[in-house]
């Protein structure tokens, strides 16, 4: 009985000891935070950023961005001049004209006879900006002019406009001229 | 007649050096056109902004503006 108590006593003190060490450990590895009282801002450090923003459309032009390949002629196929190898998904520049023919009948539906609707949109706006004597000339304006088979982004599409204005019924007033 | 005037796209003469910095920054972004010239682009890339930066630049229809009436 005695040396049963012994042993009692002695595991509450040990562990009283561990208890104590392992608190005393974690308070010395914690770190210490320490605060001072804020003051007022006065005279900071003022430096100016500069930064190019753009509008949606101009952020779209890129031929970045790929279209996935819906449908592909399988190999080994006999194929003939004219035939269809590959179809890709035109996704972005089909959503872009879907948006376009929903808005333009919807100003078709909801205004009175008389309102009016302007459209802008870039029209081969890289070779626009080229020396048309240089050699690369013709080769940038026709891919251009064909970079809506990509199904990605029309460099074009601005030409679409008066197309899409006559289509829905709009009297068309005013259309900028062709380059010539 | 275009009657557009936009500082990137359809401007005339001299370029803001910010505008150069804006083009040289699409023209990397064109990687099918990239593909078609190979390994003539950077003098495409070249002659274009040289072209851009020049007095002799001109505006031209870059932007298509349309208007229709109901």
């Amino acid at each position: 009985m005695h040396i049963k108590k012994f042993i009692q006593y002695k595991l509450a003190i040990f562990f009283f000891i561990c208890l104590f060490s392992l608190s005393f450990c974690q308070l010395a590895n914690s770190k210490q935070i320490k605060t001072e009282k804020v003051t007022s801002w006065d005279h900071g450090e003022q430096v100016l950023l500069y930064c190019a923003v753009d509008i949606p459309f101009r952020n779209q032009i890129s031929s970045y961005a790929d279209a996935e390949l819906l449908w592909i002629v399988p190999e080994g196929s006999l194929i003939k001049e004219g035939d269809l190898l590959a179809k890709q998904d035109d996704f972005h520049l089909s959503q872009k004209r879907k948006m376009l023919d929903i808005r333009i009948a919807g100003a078709k539906s909801k205004t009175d006879k008389g309102s009016w609707i302007a459209l802008l949109d870039v029209s081969c706006f890289i070779s626009g900006n080229m020396n048309t004597e240089i050699k690369f000339y013709e080769t940038v304006r026709n891919f251009e002019l064909e970079s809506y088979k990509s199904g990605v982004y029309d460099f074009n599409f601005g030409a679409k406009l008066k197309p899409l204005l006559d289509q829905s019924g709009f009297n068309v007033i005013h259309c900028d001229e062709s380059r010539s | 007649m275009n009657h557009v005037h936009d500082i990137e796209l359809n401007f005339n003469g001299r370029a803001k050096e910010e505008v150069v910095a804006v083009w040289r920054a699409r023209l990397d972004r064109l990687i099918r056109l990239k593909q078609l010239l190979d390994s003539e682009y950077f003098e495409f890339e070249r002659e274009f902004l040289a072209h851009i930066s020049s007095d002799s630049h001109e505006q031209r229809d870059s932007l298509k503006f349309v208007v229709a009436i109901k």
